[in-house]
């Protein structure tokens, strides 16, 4: 139940008017309950089985909390670790250890001939938040109240996260429990929030992926430069498909009363790796940082150990996307970008982040999002050997590659043929169309970009918040009925 | 939540919205943009009930002859079927896109009001059971169904199908898509081709009423296109409706209730195949159509024949397949998927002759 469906949209509707007509005591079991239908609607197996792991993990923290420090928060992040490898990763192992070993066991298991997996919902993300919350209790038990499970239950089967989170922790989630009444501007910034969320998705993710997918789907027939253009735009894809998925939980979480953090603060504004990975999927760099980074010591155990610390962590954070060795080369190419920019910035103090050259801001923007494009094309690759054909195509695929390949190996006379009968060149790569709308599409990007930049650059218009809502909303619904596509679904569910 | 009624501006911007969709379909503003009029065929089939209803109560009547088919049956001349088949009368319940949920949709009807005409022919066009067309033809959920039966077959309709459905049908901006270069097309020379487009949608509607539910010759495309032409037709139509094929069970469970209902209410009946372009069939009869292809091609046509063969064994029910059988020979197409209304004559005797069994007068 994806929020940009109808199915959803009744659901919610149902749930946003009994849950604003019933008592305050009410409210927090009602939500618990909300989020088990919205669970149970995807799947009543896996409800069960993410009850279980609830109750579990909730064992966990009750020991760590009660003193039990050590033991628990290991078996808690064991636990959690071990239930994600299973249902994410066991396809990816079985099919390493055939790679090393050739063995047909190996080979049939991760063929799935043995057993068929199917990942449950969110399960990436509510095992990182069950993690974060044992490491948070374990770090500082002293200065909170024990929480009870109904409040744990809320905190993990809190529906608005459940697709693709935001990864929250306690001191995102619990705050909002305070809050006695419902708020005017949280209804407000609920529906610019959806607006926004459903316009990324349908109006820019969408469109741009009907222009890549067959790029995508069939490397070897596209230019060089087609390929490029295909990890430019799928940069565009990505960025609207899950900050507008991040936008759509926030929204549902704010029709709720509830603020839950945001994901996304202009990434490609950014002038450097490290300030892109500040920006970009903040929940999970967070979470990547503080529970993986610095328990490896971070940048406090010498220069060659913060190297190898930022490789492990991004390499993992890469991991993390997906069971392929291409989401793995994604994590280690930026974690080694990240370690070069580290290294030629503080060791030999070139100025590689401009500070105050407006122009030099924007080129090194510019070289951020050209670098970020072509780790697309490693995030985007169906598998392996798709992202090998991609990166040799980028070296090799000209216009004139094919033609070339049929005139060495003695075809010239079906080139010279085939040039009677058709005006076009023969035997010529493809190549992306559609330069117009994915210049309306950049300008688009770039717009939704500067909302995020200077957000308070939208203050003024808080005065007429109440006509502007009803306006856009109408205007979103028109544009939406109008314009959409057939979409896919979003990119980060699958994760 | 009535202390706060700001919580209620959600329902207050899906209301407007709502009121200006519905504004916007009014017969004359809508006349500015749409440009199908397919769903006219649809909104007269409640019209044409009412009146099989009517004509079956009559004493003195004709043998009655239903027709559930899709856009491949919607040009039957009534003057013919009149002048050489007089004792039969056809009320034609064949819409665009018709596929078998629509039939069942009015079978059950059928059925819960006791019409029995006098013989009923459904149709089993391949293009209905195909799941994964890269052109989905969304006509009887848009426009044939309603909430009602939706909800009875839910676990029959996927999830995305179920949001189209409630989509188009909230939203008509939704199900038409209004465009702006098509706006400034119908307000030129004085609203000129709008009022022509107008004048046309109330002759289909006079027509089907005039017709019981054929939407006749002299205004339907008719031509009879060229061989290349049909060639060309073929490869789209095989590309957009045949490749990739990914059987829809649900819909055989559909085809299958249609099968029982006809069975209980005791009307003589048949199913039937209608001829397509001789190109066409024969891609869809020889060419691979599952993806990923596997080392030997996986016809459309095998795995939709082998299927729905079953079924017609299970309810001892008349496939005439007029792709195959050598008794019919008119070859004349509009396009690659419809017969030129040269050959309805040809079709027409084709059902009563070899299906019906009635002779030619």
């Amino acid at each position: 139940m994806l929020f940009n469906t109808i199915p959803f949209l009744i659901f919610f509707t149902i749930v946003y008017f009994i849950y604003w007509n019933i008592g305050k005591r009410f409210k927090y079991d009602f939500l618990i309950l909300a989020g088990a239908a919205f669970y149970y609607y995807y799947s009543p197996i896996f409800l069960l089985h993410f009850l279980v792991v609830i109750c579990i993990n909730y064992f966990f923290y009750y020991q760590i909390y009660n003193g039990n420090k050590s033991l628990f928060v290991k078996l808690a992040v064991i636990f959690n670790l071990l239930n994600l490898g299973f249902f994410k990763y066991f396809y990816f192992f079985t099919g390493v250890l055939n790679d090393i070993t050739g063995s047909l066991f190996f080979k049939d298991a991760s063929e799935g001939r043995w057993i068929h997996i199917t990942l449950p919902l969110a399960i990436s993300f509510y095992s990182f938040q069950m993690i974060a919350c044992a490491v948070d209790t374990y770090r500082n038990k002293e200065s909170e109240e024990l929480l009870s499970f109904k409040k744990y239950l809320l905190f993990v089967l809190f529906f608005p996260v459940l697709i693709a989170g935001p990864i929250m922790r306690k001191k995102d989630f619990f705050p909002n429990l305070d809050r006695e009444v419902p708020q005017k501007d949280d209804i407000y910034k609920a529906c610019f929030l959806m607006m926004s969320g459903l316009i990324k998705k349908i109006l820019l993710a969408d469109p741009v992926a009907s222009i890549i997918n067959p790029v995508f789907a069939n490397p070897n027939e596209y230019t060089a430069f087609s390929l490029f253009m295909g990890g430019i735009l799928y940069t565009i894809q990505v960025y609207a498909d899950f900050s507008g998925l991040t936008d759509m939980a926030r929204s549902v979480a704010f029709f709720l009363g509830f603020q839950i953090p945001e994901n996304f603060y202009a990434p490609f504004f950014s002038t450097s790796g490290r300030e892109l990975w500040k920006k970009w999927h903040v929940t999970l760099s967070f979470w990547l940082m503080e529970y993986i980074y610095f328990p490896l010591g971070g940048n406090r155990a010498g220069e060659m150990r913060t190297y190898l610390n930022l490789i492990i962590t991004m390499t993992l954070g890469g991991f993390w996307h997906g069971a392929d060795y291409t989401f793995v080369v994604w994590g280690f190419y930026w974690g080694s970008l990240l370690c070069i920019e580290k290294y030629l910035e503080e060791k030999k103090g070139l100025p590689l982040t401009p500070e105050k050259s407006f122009p030099l801001k924007v080129l090194k923007a510019l070289i951020v999002y050209v670098l970020f494009s072509i780790s697309a094309l490693m995030f985007r690759s169906n598998n392996t050997s798709s992202m090998i054909d991609l990166f040799f195509g980028l070296f090799t695929n000209s216009p004139d590659y094919l033609s070339g390949l049929l005139a060495v190996n003695g075809g010239e006379w079906m080139i010279q043929g085939l040039s009677l009968v058709q005006s076009e060149k023969p035997f010529q790569m493809n190549t992306v169309k559609s330069y117009e709308s994915v210049a309306y599409m950049y300008i688009a990007f770039l717009l939704f970009h500067y909302i995020q930049y200077k957000p308070e650059s939208l203050d003024k218009f808080k005065k007429h918040s109440f006509t502007l809502a009803i306006a856009c909303g109408v205007i979103t619904i028109f544009l939406l009925t109008t314009l959409s596509h057939d979409g896919d679904s979003f990119i980060y569910t699958t994760f | 939540m009535l202390k706060n009624k700001f919580l209620l501006i959600p329902l207050l911007i899906f209301i407007i919205a709502l009121a200006i969709d519905r504004i916007l379909m009014l017969e004359n503003i809508q006349t500015y943009f749409t440009k199908t009029v397919s769903e006219i065929n649809y909104f007269h089939k409640p019209v044409l009930f009412q009146e099989l209803k009517d004509y079956l109560q009559k004493p003195e009547r004709k043998k009655v002859f239903v027709y559930f088919g899709n856009s491949r049956a919607l040009l039957f001349d009534n003057k013919y079927i009149e002048e050489h088949y007089p004792e039969w009368v056809l009320f034609n319940f064949s819409v665009p896109g018709g596929t078998p949920d629509y039939f069942t949709f009015w079978l059950e009807q059928f059925q819960a009001d006791n019409v029995k005409p006098d013989f009923i022919l459904i149709d089993d066009s391949i293009e209905a059971f195909n799941l994964s067309a890269r052109i989905k033809i969304d006509e009887v959920l848009v426009n044939g169904v309603d909430f009602p039966f939706i909800l009875k077959h839910s676990s029959r309709y996927t999830s995305k199908e179920i949001t189209n459905f409630i989509a188009k049908r909230l939203f008509k901006t939704y199900q038409y898509r209004p465009k702006l270069e098509t706006i400034l097309q119908r307000l030129k020379d004085n609203s000129a081709i709008a009022k022509n487009y107008q004048q046309w949608r109330i002759k289909i509607a006079d027509k089907l009423k005039e017709e019981r539910g054929s939407a006749s010759s002299d205004i339907s495309a008719n031509a009879t296109s060229s061989p290349e032409l049909v060639l060309k037709y073929s490869e789209g139509d095989f590309h957009s409706y045949i490749e990739p094929f990914t059987f829809n069970e649900n819909m055989l469970e559909f085809q299958k209730d249609n099968f029982k209902i006809l069975k209980e209410l005791g009307v003589k009946n048949a199913t039937i195949s209608v001829r397509v372009a001789r190109p066409y069939f024969k891609y869809i009869q020889t060419r691979n159509a599952v993806l990923p292809k596997k080392e030997e091609p996986i016809t459309a046509y095998s795995i939709w024949y082998t299927k729905l063969n079953v079924a017609h064994q299970e309810f001892e029910m008349p496939l005439y397949n007029m792709n195959e059988d050598q008794l019919y020979t008119c070859d004349y197409f509009t396009d690659a998927s419809h017969m030129s209304t040269k050959c309805f004559p040809d079709y027409t005797d084709y059902i009563f002759n070899q299906i019906i069994g009635v002779e030619k007068k």
